[in-house]
Order: C-alpha cells, then sequence, then structure tokens
C-alpha cells in the first residue's frame, strides 16, 4: 500500500492526445476515482500507472519510488479488468493462485491464502470450478481476490461493474468499498457513472478531453463544481448568467436573475466580469406567490411550463419573468402548469464557476 | 469462457474423411481381390493382399517412413507456425494484414511452383550453397533431391502457409486482457506465453497440427518430386503401384492402410483434446 504520485503524465496517440499533461496525487490508502464521458483518457490513465501504456511525457511514483520504467509485471500492483479476464484453464484456486506462483510463494501458503481470499469474497466453496462455472458476480469477485493475492501496492480497477446488471451493481459497490476499507489499499477506480463515484470513493477527479478538471470529495464535487462540464456532468444543475458587482472578502456580490446577492467564490472573478452561477435542481423550492419569504432566502418569480413525474420527486421547469429557465426538483405537490409562483433559493447554495462565462 | 474447441477438431475430420474416404472408395472395394496382372482384378474375396503387405518390410517400412515424416514435418511446421501466427495476431501495425494476405496467397500457390524454388535455393551452385561454403559452414553443396530431409523440408513448405492461417485464427481467440493480467500479477513475457498462452492455444495447435498431418500423410507432389524415386512414402508407392506395375489391388490395399493410418491418428488425437479439455471443465 502506498501513495501514488503522476507528475505531468501525458498520452499521445499520433496526432490525438488520449492524456494531456496531469499532475495527480493520491494518498496511501484512499479510494480515487476518475470519472468521465467515454474517450476523455481513464483508461488510458489507468493503462499508465499499471505499465501497459509508455506515457509520452512525465513520470510514476508509487510510495516515492520512480516507477515510470518498469514493465508491469514488476510494479506489484493488482488489476481488476472490465471483461474480468480470468484465466479460462484455470481453476478458481489457481486463478486467485497465479501471482503467487509467479512470486515462488511455497505450496501450503498459497493454499492457505487462497482460502482466505475465498472467504473475503464470501465464495469460499468454489476453490475448484472453472470460471466458465460462476456467475458474472461471481467472476468479479474472484478477479477482485486473484489481484489482491500477492498483497499489492497498488489497487486499480476499469469499470470493473459495467457489465453487472443495476442490483448487483450496487451490492458489488458496497462490498468492494468494505473491503476497500479494510484493507487500506490505495485504490484507483475507473467509471463513467457518477453514482458509482459519489457512493465509493474518498476522492473524484472529474475528466474531461484528456484533463482533470476537478479533484475533489464527492460533496464537494456535487455541491461546488468548478466548471461548467463538472457541474452538468455530475447531476442535474441550473446554469444562470450573472454579473460580478464586486468583490467583498471571499466572495463576490453579483447581479443575476434581477436580483443582488453575495456568494463564495474560489475564483478571481473582479467587478464586471460576466460569470455563470450553478445551483441544483433540489436547492430550489417552489412557494406560492404571496408567502412570505425566510430572512436568508431570495426568490423569483416565475410561471410553470412543465411538469415531470418521477415517482418520489417532481421536476418542474419554470420560466422565470427575466427569460431564464430553472429546473427544479421538490416532492411531488399539485402544481399546474401554467400556475405563477416563486423559486425560492439560499446564495449559499449556489456556485460560481471559475472558467469565464 | 468457453472457447468452442471440438468445433476446430471437426474440420480435420472432415478433411481426412472428404480427402481419404470418398476418393478411395472404388479402392477401396479393389483391396479385396487379387491382382490377375494388367489391371485386372480376380472375382473372390480374398485378403491376400493385406497379408502381403503386413509380410513384407518394404511396405511396412514405407509405411512407417510416411507416418514418421508426416510427423516430424508436422512438429517442425507447429514450431515454426506458432510464433508466425502469434506475432500475426498480436501485431497492431498495418503490414500485418499485408503479411497475413502473403501468407494466404503463398497457400495458393501449387506445391510445383514451391518445389521448383527449393531446388532453385538447394542448387549446388546456388546462392545459398556458395554462401555456406565460403563461410566454412559446410564442406559438400547441400542439396534437396533424393533426400529424406529434403521431402521434409518440401513437406514444410507445403504446409507451412496453412498451418499459420489456421494457427493465426487460433491466436486470435485469446484475449489480449488475458496477456495483461498474467503480466500484472508479475509473470514476465516467457512465463506468461507458457502459463497462458500456450495451454490455452494447446487444442488448437493440436487440431491445427492434425490438419498438417493430414496433409503430409496424403502429400504426393513434393515427396515425389524431391524424393526422386529415392524415397518412397505411400503416396509416391500407390502411385507406382498403380500406374508402372498397374496393381490395383495391391496399390487400393496401401491405400487403405494409409486412410486407417491416418484416421486412427485423428481420432487418437481427438480423445487427447477432449480429454484436456474435460480436464478443464470446458464442455464440449
Ligand atoms: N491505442 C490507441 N491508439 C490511438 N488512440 C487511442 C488508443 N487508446 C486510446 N486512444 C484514444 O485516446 C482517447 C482516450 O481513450 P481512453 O480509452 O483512455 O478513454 P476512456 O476515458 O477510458 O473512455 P471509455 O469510458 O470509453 O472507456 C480516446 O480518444 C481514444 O480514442
Ligand atoms: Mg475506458
Amino acid at each position: 500500500m502506498a501513495a501514488v504520485m503522476l507528475s505531468g503524465i501525458s498520452k499521445r496517440y499520433g496526432d490525438t492526445a488520449a492524456v494531456l499533461p496531469l499532475d495527480l496525487s493520491v494518498r496511501d490508502g484512499e479510494f480515487l476515482t476518475l470519472l468521465g464521458p467515454s474517450g476523455c483518457g481513464k483508461t488510458t490513465t489507468l493503462r499508465m500507472i499499471a505499465g501497459f501504456v509508455a506515457p509520452s511525457t512525465g513520470h510514476i511514483a508509487v510510495a516515492g519510488d520512480d516507477i515510470t520504467g518498469l514493465p508491469p509485471q514488476r510494479r506489484n500492483m493488482g488489476m481488476v479488468f472490465q471483461d474480468y479476464s480470468l484465466f479460462p484453464h484455470l481453476t478458481i484456486a489457481d486463478n486467485i493462485a497465479f501471482a503467487l506462483v509467479e512470486r515462488r510463494v511455497p505450496a501450503a501458503q498459497r493454499a492457505q491464502r487462497v482460502k482466505e481470499l475465498l472467504e473475503l469474497i464470501r465464495l469460499p466453496h468454489i476453490a475448484g470450478r472453472f470460471p466458465s462455472e460462476l456467475s458474472g458476480g461471481q467472476q468479479q469477485r474472484v478477479a477482485l481476490a486473484r489481484a489482491l493475492a500477492h498483497t499489492p501496492r497498488v489497487l486499480l480497477m476499469d469499470e470493473p461493474f459495467g457489465a453487472l446488471d443495476a442490483k448487483l451493481r450496487e451490492t458489488m459497490q458496497e462490498e468492494l468499498r468494505a473491503i476497500q476499507t479494510s484493507l487500506r489499499i490505495t485504490t484507483i477506480f475507473v467509471t463513467h457513472d457518477q453514482a458509482e463515484a459519489m457512493r465509493m470513493s474518498d476522492r473524484i477527479a472529474v475528466m474531461n478531453q484528456g484533463r482533470i478538471e476537478q479533484l475533489d470529495a464527492p460533496r464537494t464535487v456535487y455541491d461546488l463544481p468548478r466548471t461548467r462540464f463538472v457541474a452538468d456532468f455530475v447531476g442535474k444543475i441550473n446554469f444562470v448568467d450573472a454579473t460580478v458587482v464586486r468583490r467583498c472578502g471571499d466572495g463576490v456580490e453579483v447581479d443575476s436573475l434581477g436580483l443582488r446577492f453575495a456568494l463564495a467564490a474560489a475564483n478571481t472573478a473582479a467587478a464586471g466580469d460576466r460569470v455563470t452561477l450553478a445551483i441544483r435542481p433540489e436547492r430550489l423550492y417552489l412557494a406560492p406567490v404571496d408567502e412570505v419569504a425566510p430572512a436568508d432566502a431570495l426568490s423569483i418569480e416565475g410561471a410553470i411550463e412543465h411538469i415531470a413525474f418521477l415517482g418520489n420527486v417532481m421536476h418542474t421547469e419554470v420560466r422565470a419573468t427575466d427569460g431564464t429557465r430553472l429546473l427544479v426538483e421538490s416532492q411531488p405537490a399539485d402544481w399546474t402548469v401554467g400556475a405563477r409562483l416563486r423559486v425560492r433559493f439560499r446564495p449559499t447554495d449556489a456556485s460560481v464557476l471559475t472558467e469565464a462565462a | 469462457m468457453t472457447l468452442p474447441w471440438p468445433r476446430f477438431l471437426l474440420p480435420p475430420l472432415v478433411l481426412s474423411l472428404a480427402l481419404l474416404v470418398g476418393s478411395m472408395y472404388v479402392f477401396l472395394k479393389g483391396s479385396f481381390h487379387a491382382d490377375l496382372g494388367v489391371g485386372r482384378l480376380g472375382e473372390a474375396f480374398t485378403l491376400a493382399n493385406y497379408r502381403k503387405l503386413f509380410a513384407d518390410s518394404f511396405y511396412l517400412n514405407s509405411l512407417w517412413l510416411t507416418v514418421q515424416l508426416s510427423a516430424v514435418t508436422t512438429l517442425l511446421t507447429i514450431v515454426v507456425g506458432v510464433p508466425v501466427a502469434y506475432v500475426l495476431a498480436r501485431m497492431r501495425s498495418r503490414w500485418g494484414p499485408v503479411l497475413l494476405a502473403v501468407i494466404v496467397a503463398a497457400s495458393f500457390v501449387t506445391i510445383v511452383i514451391k518445389v521448383l524454388g527449393l531446388n532453385i535455393i538447394f542448387a549446388a551452385n546456388g546462392g545459398l550453397n556458395r554462401l555456406l561454403l565460403e563461410l566454412g559452414m559446410i564442406a559438400q553443396p547441400l542439396t534437396i533431391a533424393g533426400k529424406v530431409e529434403g521431402v521434409a523440408i518440401g513437406l514444410l513448405y507445403f504446409t507451412l502457409a496453412f498451418i499459420v492461417i489456421l494457427l493465426y485464427s487460433v491466436m486470435l481467440t485469446i484475449p489480449r486482457s488475458l496477456e495483461e493480467a498474467a503480466q500484472n500479477l508479475g509473470a514476465s513475457r516467457w512465463r506468461m506465453h507458457w502459463r497462458v498462452i500456450l495451454p490455452l492455444a494447446l487444442p488448437g495447435i493440436i487440431a491445427s497440427g492434425l490438419i498438417g498431418f493430414n496433409l503430409c500423410m496424403g502429400a504426393f507432389t513434393s515427396a515425389a518430386l524431391i524424393g526422386a524415386g529415392k524415397i518412397l512414402t505411400l503416396p509416391v508407392l500407390i502411385q507406382r503401384t498403380v500406374i508402372f506395375d498397374t496393381k490395383y489391388g495391391m496399390g487400393a490395399t496401401l491405400a487403405v492402410v494409409l486412410l486407417v493410418t491416418g484416421l486412427a491418428v485423428n481420432l487418437l488425437s481427438i480423445l487427447l483434446v477432449s480429454r484436456l479439455n474435460a480436464a478443464r471443465g470446458m464442455t464440449a
């Protein structure tokens, strides 16, 4: 187990840049997820760490040792592949013991370790079976056990649950997280599923077009997205144009939706700049036009354009008086299309995106 | 993941049946009748031809030579073909398909042309021999005419392209990610080949080898052209018995023995592969 450092790592394939130079520091024992849309460079990054792809620039270090030039078999990492990649000609026990044989671990110790791991993945009775005799979820667990057998320094996983159905996926996510927490093994996990990333990660690196756009705890990524891309990729969100009136303390005072209010802003926007505010639909509230708002809330008037009932929640699209469209997520209520109402929110629930509007 | 290995074994079987059984049905009947000279066969049913064949060391030696030559050549072809097929199957460059096309094209070239090429390569005053002589690696020019080694080279040349194409498709069935998994778990390239690629390819290698073996067993042209009447494999002997001696009965008997020997080897190998697969929990 060890910390992983990527410094200035990039990968070019001819004219296309799969990964632009990026720095990433994964802490010892951390569960870090690379999250992003298809083709953003997640797999390439992971494969550079595993040693299957040689980086075009940069260095990779594990626990301080530079491993950039090491072949995969000498990196002491465990990888779980999307298609499991169990060896079809070997029994489950032999699959799990594969790395131990390479390390010349004596047979008795190997058997002991295989037994431990089969118990860890809660499949103690399948040692003698072949991969073709297991279900997808079982194969996935075996792949995890095989990757952990040699107590690797880092566990790498590339969309390991992509082929599983939703229910099983959730179970596997919980199991993996429990195992990872108990072993405290540094884990780098790749997915394009934001819910999966949120559920499991200590931190999420949101990638877009070969870049890491934001690296933060799931909560921060969700609540305070830094770029329009991150905000949009992770859940639903409203974008609202605003103009900076002045800077005040840690934040800015903005003019937006015909209102003037202050909010925190990490960026350096100055007076007069046009910026974009992002606010989650569930942070907006629908209220009758004449209801008195709490002191810390702002509100704007509008009319309902569309309602979608989704079971546990309701999505309402409101067109504000200044023309801005807002998506509101709320408990199902008896609103009707065309009704006039007020949309309320707290300034602290909005975030200022770092990029220019 | 189950690979359809048993299906790989069907082509050799079907090929043997088509090549041997189909075309030699007429001979089959003839083998049970005595030769009366000038191509006439006796009316009575008799096992005399078979008795003669198994009593005469001349025929038995020819059978043994044919089996030995085919087996050794097939082994050589596999040893040469497996690395070629592997590299072709894993090639990412755009020359991969070109090379494969060249090999496919080579398999279309008739063996007569190939033997001609071999004769030029191994000509006593040809480039190869002059080079080797000058380097002092040989004292006498290497020739292939009338030599068992020469016939083996001819047979190898004859079957190699087919075998490489077959092995290529076998290698394609092995996912690259299995190699990466092995390397990730600490296996060097060599160990990865030993523990993953070879065992997974083995049934396919055996099936390809069988096809090569069948091709060699029935190969007449290279044995006749290179052997120059000195290397008497069964196909050559059959041709001589039928054409020169006009002993259709004996020729047919030799053909039947060739057929049965070939089938026996095929069946044994299929049995071996099914055992192999059963041991791996792969059902047919
Ligand atoms: N071997 C390669 N040769 C050329 N281009 C490649 C190669 N591998 C990846 N790329 C390109 O690099 C980019 C990043 O690919 P990568 O596989 O890392 O994406 P990803 O984020 O894992 O996507 P996905 O979610 O679809 O798996 C893509 O545009 C891809 O086409
Ligand atoms: Mg990928």
